[in-house]
């Protein structure tokens, strides 16, 4: 029976976890952490990992707790909300959830109980210059040698390496017709020989951190190898596409939030002697918000539920969903923040994060752009 | 969560009754077209609306969870949607049963039930409920429409009658004639706003109505017809709730509906974009696939995401209905809103891909039966109907900026 209201557990988890962001990450805090060097509070990120929340998604035979993933996207949504940055969605849910369906029974035991701890942090290394989110775009190169694998090459705006312990390298192995074949995983110490990393978000107004990793003849052993060699696209790419609406979830708790800002203001600031709420151009732009707000909202949830359930046209949802919470959330902030007039720009006003990670989180995963094209083979079947 | 309409057993049994019965009275294969009122009067298609119309209301389906001692179906929200389930899968139907019965009962009906008296809610729900009979809205006037508490016709009483005084416009459709006309008026001209109207159902064939037609783009809902009421005499037995609710009826005319209907519409793919999709996929431009343009695809990847958010609003609305969690909220107004919006986005796309051949009517050429011809001019002659797009934000504003009234 249709039923879109969260469980009771899921209310509790959504309460718990709203109560913990309003407590432990107000807006002032919001803004120093954002703003930091690294953007990570690993004070925080410990109380979040016993909280249990890195391992949420993770198998309880190693250290998880093996919820549903509409679960997980409660938690995100609140996360959003608040603004809160934090490698969960590439720690606990992109690699955790790589070496738990690649991975071989030694990597799990050895990797996931500490990735769930939050005591071992990881970050996906896909995207190269060459940018997309497909199979097509991974150039870097993993050549055996000696008994092991050197790689070569260069992976860019990467998010949450610069405070991980490892990455995980999405490497080509061999190249032939099909895009998606000859392409392996690789565990990588981020104290590597060869590795390098780099912030690229250096001096930028807008936008979350972001990383270049360059590999210079990085030697791993065959032990680092995710899944089968040549094979690990088949791996990631059912990992991409469960945890992009997770992703999606983290994009709706912050167009809530634009949602409330705005409200709050509208509804305290007065110019030509009434409150600005009582104009209907401004009325219009929260108009624009809460339909931004709605629209992400169930088209994410309907993904995860899909992803939960095993139900037949997952892609569909996720791409939907991604391209509606994508652009949802631009439209959302960027409406908040004229309503706000210069006081949205301000970047001592808390919605100047907001802004920042509607953009950061625009093209991550996969942009609209690139979506609706992915929208129309589906459409078209071609 | 649950994104997914499941029968329980006995649910299923009685979904294998309905189909039974569909099968059995309205086997009917051809498809009717986007907009019921498309469609010529004593065609083919017109006496199989009528006979839809006049099967499903015996069966007490075009009103499922009415009480039956009003000739409603008397059948639970679960089994409600199983019926509008089943009626919207059908290749006649478009959206489900309000396909055959626009709005007489979700609007009047609902006004009739909550204050008439229950000698009026013997006389006139059945044959409402039934489908029996038609009735056009007497609301809108050459002055008021979205702001209707300001209408201008007057029902002065006078002894056990009402002398109606006024105008009405864009009631009807083109091809029905109606048996009365719902008309609201104001009944104390010294009483405040929202205290001073009356809700008549008034016979159409008493002296002193007569009517002329519009000439509205045509066959919109809203349509058809201006009517003119000079020095009519209607009796206290037509007046919904007797004299003491005479002044009292905008409680109703603004409230939501007591019996909330399932719709199961968000459940069938859009036929006009299965038509395009199709015709995309098949026809060549230049030698190469229409499928194949970007700019096709994209217009039709957009017209797509739209209705699927529509699809989504739509499910959610039905929930709310079918759990009773909420009756009035933004949503229903949100989920309106997006319909427009959606049937405006696919117009523009398809008229764009599709080029003149969307503007005819053209027996031989044109496209899905004339239906995508309908669909260019539909979101024109629909964006006013019921409610504007401009009012439908005023509404959501209360709920969404939690501005005052």
């Amino acid at each position: 029976m249709v039923d879109l209201a969260l469980s009771e557990a899921q209310e509790i988890i959504k309460r718990t976890a709203h109560d913990f962001v309003e407590r432990e990450f107000p807006a002032p805090l919001a803004i120093e952490v954002n703003e930091s060097e690294k953007g990570f509070s690993p004070e925080l990120w410990r109380k979040m990992a016993d909280l249990g929340w890195v391992g949420m998604i993770l198998p309880e035979a190693y250290g998880g707790t093996g919820s549903s993933f509409v679960d997980m996207a409660v938690i995100f949504q609140e996360l959003g909300w608040a603004a809160l940055p934090s490698p969960l969605l590439s720690s606990g849910v992109l690699c955790g959830l790589t070496i738990s369906e690649g991975g071989t029974e030694q990597q799990k035991k050895r990797l996931l109980p500490s990735i769930a701890k939050g005591q071992r942090i990881l970050a996906l290394a896909l995207t190269e210059p060459d940018y997309g989110w497909g199979p097509e775009t991974v150039k870097l190169t993993a050549k055996a040698k000696n008994g092991k694998f050197v790689l070569n090459g260069t992976k860019r705006y990467i998010p949450d390496v610069h405070i991980a312990d490892q990455c995980i390298c999405v490497a080509r192995t061999s190249q032939g017709a099909d895009p998606q074949e000859g392409i392996t995983l690789f565990l990588v110490d981020k104290s590597a020989q060869g590795l390098s990393c780099r912030d690229m978000s250096a001096g930028a107004q807008i936008g979350e951190k972001l990383n270049e990793l360059a590999f210079d003849s990085v030697e791993v052993d065959h032990s680092a190898v995710i899944g089968e060699v040549d094979k690990g696209w088949q791996v990631l790419s059912p990992v991409l596409e469960k945890a992009t609406p997770v992703l999606c979830a983290y994009m709706v708790g912050g167009i809530q939030r634009a949602w409330e800002m705005a409200v709050s203001y509208i509804n305290t600031r007065e110019a030509f002697g009434r409150t600005i709420g009582s104009f209907e151009r401004i009325q219009d732009h929260v108009i624009e918000i809460v339909n931004a707000l709605d629209s992400a909202r169930w088209t994410t949830y309907e993904a995860l539920w899909k992803i939960d359930e095993q139900k037949p046209g997952i892609t569909k949802s996720v791409t939907l969903a991604k391209i509606v919470s994508s652009e949802g959330y631009r439209k959302a902030v960027d409406l908040t923040s004229r309503i706000h007039g210069a006081a949205g720009v301000d970047t001592r006003f808390v919605l100047y994060q907001y802004i920042k990670k509607s953009r950061s989180f625009y093209h991550y995963l996969g942009g609209p752009m690139a979506l609706r094209k992915r929208m129309a083979h589906l459409l078209f079947n071609d | 969560m649950d994104f997914e309409f499941r029968d329980t057993p006995k649910l299923a049994k009685f979904r294998k009754e309905v189909r039974a019965w569909l099968d059995l009275n309205m086997p009917m294969d051809f498809e009717i077209p986007d907009n019921p009122h498309d469609v010529l009067p004593h065609s083919a298609k017109y006496e199989f609306i009528l006979k839809a119309r006049h099967a499903l209301g015996a069966k007490g389906w075009l009103a499922p969870t009415w009480p039956k001692e009003y000739g409603g179906g008397g059948l639970s929200m679960e089994e409600a949607a199983i019926v509008e389930g089943e009626v919207a899968q059908r290749p006649w139907s478009r959206f489900g049963v309000g396909d055959f019965f626009p709005s007489t009962i979700t609007q009047f009906g609902v006004q009739i039930y909550a204050i008439g008296t229950e000698e009026q809610k013997k006389r006139f729900l059945p044959p409402i409920l039934k489908g029996e009979i038609i009735r056009w809205n007497g609301s809108t006037e050459p002055d008021c429409g979205s702001d209707l508490a300001a209408v201008k016709t007057t029902a002065i009483r006078d002894g056990d009658e009402y002398v109606v005084n006024g105008t009405k416009v864009w009631l009807g459709t083109q091809y029905d004639n109606a048996d009365y006309i719902q008309l609201i008026a104001v009944t104390d001209p010294k009483a405040a706003r929202h205290h001073n109207i009356g809700l008549f159902c008034v016979p159409v064939g008493l002296p002193g109505i007569s009517k002329v037609r519009l000439p509205m783009i045509r066959n919109c809902h809203t349509s058809g017809w201006q009517m003119f009421f000079d020095n009519v005499r209607v009796p206290v037995e037509y007046l919904i709730g007797g004299h003491e609710n005479a002044t009292n009826a905008w409680r109703v005319l603004s409230t939501a509906t007591r019996f909330p209907q399932p719709n199961m519409g968000w459940s069938v793919r859009d036929r006009n974009q299965e038509f395009v999709l199709d015709y995309v996929r098949k026809t060549k431009r230049d030698g190469q696939l229409l499928s194949q343009d970007p700019d096709v695809r994209e217009a039709l990847v957009e017209t797509e995401i739209q209705l699927e958010i529509n699809r989504l609003f739509g499910m959610r609305q039905n929930w709310i209905a079918m759990t009773g969690k909420r009756l009035v909220g933004y949503e229903a107004t949100q989920a309106t809103l997006q319909g427009k919006v959606t049937t405006a986005t696919q117009a523009e796309a398809y008229a764009d891909i599709l080029g003149p051949a969307a503007l005819i009517k053209d027996p031989e050429w044109a496209l899905f039966d004339g239906n995508i011809e309908y669909k260019h001019f539909a979101p024109v002659a629909m964006a006013s109907a019921g409610i504007t797009q401009e009012v439908s934000k005023m509404i959501m504003t209360r709920w969404a900026c939690r501005v005052g009234d």
